[in-house]
């Protein structure tokens, strides 16, 4: 119904809907012509050279930074692998220093010193044998009576 | 037309709409958890970093545990079968076998059973293997490049936990399951602290299944576990286990020993030794005795039992989980009770008949006859039961339930170790005058080791009930302390006065009481003995002869520093009695550890007598001017050689040997260091000893009881008999005295 337009009360239908549409020529304003037909021919020539060298740019550019990504993915990639080599040394390498830390504190257990201490025939220190020293200078000991006698003197 | 065409159409969207709504509505909220695991599972590679354990340190940062990166060797049986080539397949699986064989030193035809699980992707070949043995697989890897094997055969990184001193504290320290869990000891009690927290690394998959590593890939390292600071000092506890271990095998001790050492200032412990125990490396292995009996069962039901029962008895801390009947060393509690209450002094007397009666129950001492008219101090040198029980009787059934609780032998101590078992006792409504009379003096209660020697340390220390604890601090992997854990005082519960009296009492039973096996020459000691019957045990499987023999040991004397608890359960030797089996442990330990704690000796002129002197050094003097320093020292001399000038002198200079003692002079420098076999020095007098050492071209030094050259023999030397031995070596030899009386008897 919303096509029925009562345009003219004599009319029942406005037949103008379905008239093929007419170009509305007072809507277009038309501008004047100032440029020189020398520049519009250059601007001709560069319009058809101008997307040739920038795609050839923005391909370079492109290639480039494809290229750039690449290798620096590609150098990540490497030192992270000799990263994860390296920790895997470092592993194995701590591994091994535990297990000779183990052995030597075996070695050296009380057990195995007072055991071997015997086999050689050897006893606790007693009293008389043990020498208190003083450790003041770097590679220097002086014994307790040593200092006294320095003293004296 | 078009309207109803339009609504339809409007109606149809909106209903889509609303499924579709509905629909994710269902998939994002109700299953939006499950839906989103199972696209990270499809899409994401999650590899779990397993956080290094923390270390076990002693008090002084020696290592006790640590862990190390250690390797899983495995197969992927899957990967093989999908070989096309048959030949090939079979030439690869040849090759894994008998390269994995070799070197994991596994049977061939065990790998090739685990080759066999072809739906498997992952087998197991060996776990927890070292780094020289993972080395050679990546060797033998690397060799075979060719065949590719490493598409077969990988290496998993985990940790492996490692004892450093095998059997040394395996009761305290627990051991670990193969998931690095802790299973037991401190281990389990500390284990969130030990642990750490795991890493992780999650990568995406690519569409075909396979990782795409540093594309899209998030790693979170491990944190390492805190490491745990013990107060159990490895010297101190070695040489409890030493001795400990000595006593249970030459007294063939049924139900295993135990023995703590406390420091009765801070309630912390120095060592804390159980034997037979076990080997925390080997955690399922069972002692050689042990797998002996369970190899003699045929039935295999029986034979898994017994190997579970005695797995798990090898496990447990006898001194938290196992409680025991105290007998005699409890006497030291009632005492204090009596001294404290006023109800007996120093002067008091008592006289003990050899019997008495409590509500028509009679009770014997172990004394026929009994001790007669005695004082405090001689009823607990002699141990003497009816004293006890008398006194029991006086302080009355209110009072010694007071003091029970007050000593905290009705609860737990709380030390931080998992499995500590509560007492058995008569509550104060349950206890009558005979509960009274056998509480007295020890029996017919149970209470731990660690709840004795915690209220015991009481009696000495001032009279101050202490926490005891096992660990001294928590450190970060930074090395910053977490946390401290200090003496906790949880009440005073007798008079420093009282605890004054009581350490003088139990100076005088070392001294000269059923405790005197404890003596250490110059060292001041007291200490008190117990053989307590293990009724229950007795009336439950109609055996006799079940006894526990204790022994409890302090010093100094003048300021009480050292507790020292020894119990040997069920002795089966040729005595039973603890002053003669377990106070000499008590005296071993004690005359090892005041030296390293820097308590100098004090030697009276008595003890003198048998003092060692220092050996002269000779080297490079004539031999007469040797001979005459050694014969100034009142040592006699050997020599071996035609020469005139000593090069050689066994013992070394400055080597302590008793005053009587030989050394042996070389006067020649090719003459070789004479041998001799060691001689049997146990059974024998103190003269008896340096005869016979002596005419064998060896030195001995004296240990234990001897105060007094009566009464004493030897029972244990540093050197087994047969042992070859250069001769003028120095073996030291150990002595007791035989008298007993600490027994607590039950009719």
């Amino acid at each position: 119904m919303n096509n029925i337009k009562y345009y003219d009360d004599s009319l029942a239908y406005n037949f103008e809907l379905f008239m093929p549409a007419q170009k509305r020529q007072a809507d277009v304003i038309s501008m004047p012509d100032n440029r020189k037909k020398t520049s519009s021919k250059k601007r001709a020539k560069a319009k058809s050279s101008s997307p040739t060298i920038k795609g050839i740019v923005v391909a370079i550019v492109s290639v480039t930074l494809l290229c750039l990504m690449l290798f620096l993915r590609s150098q990540v990639g490497e030192k992270q692998s000799k990263i994860n080599a390296i920790e895997k040394q470092i592993s194995t390498a701590k591994s091994e220093e535990i297990r000779l830390n183990v052995a030597l504190e075996r070695m050296y257990s009380y057990q195995n010193l007072e055991q071997k201490a015997s086999s050689l025939g050897m006893s606790k220190p007693g009293k008389s044998q043990i020498v208190y020293v003083r450790c003041n200078d770097k590679d220097k000991a002086i014994t307790l009576d040593g200092e006294r006698f320095a003293e004296n003197n | 037309m078009i309207n109803r065409i339009f609504i339809i159409l409007l109606v149809l969207v909106l209903v889509t709409v609303s499924v579709c709504s509905l629909s994710l509505v269902n998939i994002m909220i109700f299953h939006g958890e499950e839906y989103q695991s199972k696209a990270t599972e499809q899409q994401l590679y999650d590899t779990r970093i397993t956080a290094e354990r923390g270390t076990i340190y002693d008090r002084n940062g020696e290592i006790l545990a640590t862990s190390a990166p250690v390797w899983t060797v495995f197969v992927t049986p899957n990967a093989v079968a999908k070989i096309d080539d048959s030949n090939k397949r079979e030439q690869i699986k040849n090759k894994i076998c008998e390269g994995l064989s070799s070197i994991l030193e596994i049977e061939k035809s065990e790998i090739e059973e685990k080759l066999g699980k072809t739906k498997t992707y992952y087998v197991a070949i060996k776990q927890k293997v070292e780094n020289d043995v993972a080395q050679k697989i990546r060797t033998f890897l690397t060799d075979n490049k060719d065949l590719g094997l490493s598409a077969y055969i990988g290496l998993d990184q985990t940790t492996k936990r490692y004892y450093t001193n095998d059997n040394l504290a395996s009761t305290v320290l627990g051991f670990v399951g193969n998931d690095n869990q802790g299973l037991s000891g401190i281990e389990l009690k500390y284990d969130d602290q030990l642990t750490g927290t795991p890493g992780r690394i999650v990568a995406a998959k690519n569409a075909l299944g396979t990782d795409m590593p540093f594309t899209y890939e998030k790693k979170i390292d491990a944190k390492a576990g805190n490491s745990v600071y013990l107060t159990i000092d490895e010297y101190i506890q070695y040489v409890t286990e030493k001795y400990l271990a000595d006593a249970v095998e030459s007294n063939k001790v049924g139900e295993r020993g135990a023995a703590l050492v406390m420091n009765v200032k801070t309630a912390e412990i120095l060592a804390m030794a159980v034997k037979g125990d076990f080997n925390p490396n080997e955690y399922l292995k069972l002692s050689k005795q042990d797998q002996a009996t369970v190899d003699a069962i045929t039935d295999t039901t029986e034979k898994n039992k017994k190997l579970k029962e005695l797995q798990n008895k090898q496990w447990r801390n006898k001194n938290i989980s196992d409680p025991y009947e105290p007998g005699s060393v409890f006497k030291v509690i009632t005492e204090s009770i009596g001294i404290e209450e006023g109800f007996v002094n120093l002067n008091s007397s008592f006289n003990c008949t050899g019997t008495i009666f409590v509500a028509g129950q009679k009770y014997n001492c172990h004394k026929k006859g009994g001790h007669g008219v005695q004082n405090l101090t001689q009823a607990t040198q002699n141990s003497c039961n009816p004293f006890f029980i008398s006194l029991g009787q006086t302080i009355g059934v209110s009072t010694f339930s007071k003091y029970f609780n007050a000593f905290g032998l009705n609860e737990k101590t709380g030390i931080d170790l998992p499995g500590e078992a509560t007492s058995q006792y008569h509550s104060e409504k349950n206890m009558g005058p005979t509960e009274l009379a056998s509480s007295s003096f020890g029996q017919t209660f149970k209470i731990t080791p660690i709840q004795l020697i915690t209220a015991l340390a009481a009696t000495v220390n001032g009279g101050k009930l202490l926490s005891p604890h096992i660990v001294k601090k928590i450190v970060d992997t930074d090395g910053n302390v977490i946390k401290n854990y200090d003496t906790t005082v949880k009440r005073q519960v007798i008079s420093k006065q009282t605890s004054d009296t009581v350490c003088q009492i139990l100076e005088s039973v070392v001294d000269g009481g059923g405790g005197k096996n404890a003596y250490a020459a110059g060292y001041r000691i007291g200490g008190k003995t117990g053989t307590s019957q293990k009724v229950a045990e007795m009336l439950a499987s109609g055996k006799s002869g079940l006894y526990v023999a204790s022994f409890v040991g302090f010093a100094p004397m003048d300021d009480p520093e050292i507790a020292v608890l020894v119990l040997l359960d069920e002795p089966h030797g040729s005595n039973y009695y603890g002053g003669t089996i377990s106070a000499p442990v008590g005296g071993q330990i004690l005359s090892e550890v005041l030296p390293y704690l820097g308590v100098e000796p004090q030697y009276t002129a008595e003890q003198s007598k048998y003092l060692q002197v220092s050996v002269p050094d000779v080297k490079g003097k004539t031999l007469s001017q040797a001979k005459s320093e050694l014969s100034a020292l009142s040592l006699g001399y050997r020599v071996v050689g035609k020469g005139d000038t000593i090069v050689k002198q066994l013992p070394a200079s400055t080597q302590t040997i008793y005053k009587n003692g030989i050394v042996i002079l070389y006067t020649d420098k090719d003459e070789e260091i004479q041998k001799a076999q060691v001689p049997n020095l146990k059974g024998m007098s103190i003269s008896e000893v340096n005869s016979t050492a002596v005419s064998a071209g060896f030195n001995v030094t004296f240990k234990g009881n001897i105060k007094t050259s009566s009464g004493v023999v030897s029972y244990m030397q540093s050197v087994e008999p047969g042992t070859e031995l250069d001769k003028g070596s120095v073996i030291e030899v150990y002595f007791r005295s035989q008298e007993t009386g600490d027994i607590s008897l039950v009719d």
